[in-house]
């Protein structure tokens, strides 16, 4: 039977390979049998809380009890949402609030600090620790598992619970940067993910022998595809701490002593490794693909992972949270590794990728420009509430029944070979570091804060660098400090720029040309 | 070394401007380098100094403060 969620991977693993390694962190390791063990504890606790089909917010570090913490969740029949530790209280507290959470699971390390962020708010904190520790399996429970499983039977709420759960169900929620000026949490469904994931490990070529390096937070969709993809293979994933991105000798230690085969990154990350120059450090010896998205991979990168890893694969995959991790990929030939442009490829199986021009008609032709838009069962559900529904919108060439699909403003083009090209955005949003970013709602912020009249937030490609220009207070260090309050770190702006008026044009809207040439920020850059 | 320190402030403020550079002591713990601008100054660092940084001296504790990257590449310009 088809699987209904990924709890049916789990269940599938425990009983077939119950003592291998599924999850790996610096602290220690967990069993597919521990894992499930561990889920459901959560699960049962969450159950008397009353969550299902709501969600659930998870403030932990990424660890081997988190995952097991998400999983949970799952069990509970809720959908869950990993909020970073790092994001200032107030965009924290915004998340818990969209979400609507009634209950947010942290780690005995994130508790005390949990109490302090969300204080006030009606929401308990439960702490994971804790909850596993008092549901944790016997010592001996490994020569008696008939035992252990009668007193995990007895009683037990999730039977229930879970047959009540359609496929349909949001299973998690990641925020991005939202025009509006607060984050949009976009809900993914459980169906998106069980679909898309045996399809990825197949195109992929992923087996059960793989390790994965986790390289990304758990509130971003490129995790998905470690976790999940580990799960359904029966492999194994090792989660690498955020820190070791500033540590290269820990980190490819790290990858090296545990074996990591395959590479699932955000391009950024490739280049942070290769710049610290990781690269020279402990070699990993069963490396065979690397998957990168998010943004393109330099060449000067490119050629260099190469150089040091010769027989790698190296995969560029392409899309945005709201259509579950990725709808294209392109695997790398020889001749793309000195290339300047590299294609983002051909869809997966059952996920439907086309072009509509500015007047909305279907572009087949090669070299022509279009928006990328996608349909099929990865799109999301929504977004939480109802902020930027105007992305999920009836296809417009289709006027025989109404198919939903998802523009995600991103232009493209195919070339001779019907290859898709990644080309650019048609709006504000830009890709900083990974995180795609609305500069909307970096003004928004800038222009709450007091003194400040008006805001107007400028990309510079060429240095990578956010530029925020603003007219109302001179000191522009009490600018920076009141926006660390309000944003995450990479959506600061890197310069902050006082003028005494900004420019606008004929609508009243600010003046970007204008803008750049006054900050001398080159005009065509 | 006190010119190699305003150097590596001049370098600081262009990554990232309205910062005390001279008092912070723990830039990366407290977030004011993320991992990115790590990587970049190790680049205006290498291209200014005309030095190559060694992998082994690439980590966290040595980029904390102006103090301790001016200790680190030190050695390299003696």
């Amino acid at each position: 039977m088809q699987a209904l969620t990924v709890l049916d991977w789990l269940e599938a693993q425990e009983k077939r390979i119950p003592e291998k390694c599924a999850v790996i962190d610096p602290e220690g390791r967990m069993t597919y049998a521990a894992l499930a063990k561990y889920a459901r504890c959560v699960g049962r606790a969450l159950a008397k809380e009353d969550v299902a089909g709501g969600a659930v917010a998870i403030f932990a570090d990424k660890t081997c009890h988190t995952f097991a913490a998400m999983l949970g969740v799952l069990y509970a029949s809720a959908f869950y949402s990993v909020i970073d530790k790092g994001h200032p209280a107030p965009r924290a507290r915004a998340m818990v609030e969209t979400l609507r959470a009634k209950v947010i699971l942290c780690d005995s390390a994130s508790v005390e600090q949990a109490g302090e962020r969300f204080r006030d708010m009606s929401v308990r904190l439960i702490d994971l620790t804790r909850c596993m520790r008092d549901n944790e399996p016997q010592a001996d429970s490994r020569t008696d598992t008939a035992k252990d499983s009668r007193d995990e039977e007895q009683n037990d709420p999730l039977p229930a619970i879970r047959e009540a759960l359609t496929d349909s169900a949001p299973m998690y929620c990641n925020f991005t940067s939202g025009s509006t000026g607060t984050p949009k949490g976009v809900l993914i469904g459980h169906r998106s993910v069980t679909d898309f994931i045996p399809v990825f490990t197949e195109t992929m070529g992923l087996t059960e022998q793989d390790v994965f390096g986790n390289q990304a937070p758990l509130d971003f969709d490129v995790s998905v595809k470690d976790l999940y993809s580990a799960l359904y293979l029966g492999a194994t994933v090792a989660l690498i701490p955020q820190k070791y991105f500033m540590n290269p000798t820990a980190l490819t230690g790290f990858l090296a002593a545990h074996d990591v085969s395959i590479l699932i990154w955000a391009a950024s990350a490739l280049v942070v490794l290769s710049v610290m120059k990781g690269l020279s450090l402990a070699r990993m010896e069963r490396l065979r693909r690397i998957i990168y998205s998010g943004e393109a991979l330099p060449k000067t990168h490119r050629m260099h992972w190469h150089e040091v890893y010769p027989d790698v694969t190296f995969v560029n995959a392409y899309g945005p949270t709201e259509i579950t991790c990725n709808c294209t990929y392109h695997v790398l030939t020889e001749e793309d590794i000195p290339a300047d442009d590299v294609p983002v490829g051909i869809a997966f199986r059952n996920k439907k990728v086309f072009l509509l021009d500015d007047e909305d008609r279907l572009v087949t032709e090669s070299n022509r420009q279009g928006e990328i838009c996608v349909a099929g069962t990865c799109l999301a559900i929504g977004y939480l509430g109802e902020a930027g529904t105007e992305a999920f919108v009836r296809n417009p060439v289709n006027d025989l029944y109404e198919e939903r699909i998802y523009r995600t403003g991103d232009i493209g083009r195919y070339d001779d070979a019907h290859r898709l090209f990644f080309c650019g955005r048609r709006d504000f949003q830009i890709k900083h570091m990974g995180h795609r970013i609305e500069l909307f709602e970096i003004e928004r912020a800038a222009e709450s804060v007091e003194g400040v009249a008006r805001a107007c937030c400028l990309y510079d490609e060429a240095g990578t660098k956010i530029v925020l220009a603003e007219e109302g207070v001179a000191d522009t260090g009490r600018v920076r400090s009141a926006l660390k309050e309000k944003l995450p770190r990479y959506m600061l702006p890197g310069v902050i720029r006082y003028v005494e008026h900004i420019p606008l044009n004929k609508n009243g809207k600010a003046d970007r040309a204008a803008l750049r040439r006054l900050t001398g920020m080159d005009e065509h850059a | 070394m006190r010119e190699t320190k305003e150097k590596i402030i001049t370098l600081l403020r262009e990554i990232n401007d309205g910062v005390d550079y001279a008092k912070e002591q723990d830039l990366v713990d407290d977030g004011i380098l993320s991992s990115l601008e790590v990587m970049t100054l190790i680049t205006m660092i290498e291209e200014t100094f005309g030095i190559e940084l060694q992998p082994a001296d690439i980590n966290a504790e040595r980029f904390a403060s102006v103090d301790r990257i001016a200790e680190m590449i030190a050695p390299y310009l003696s």
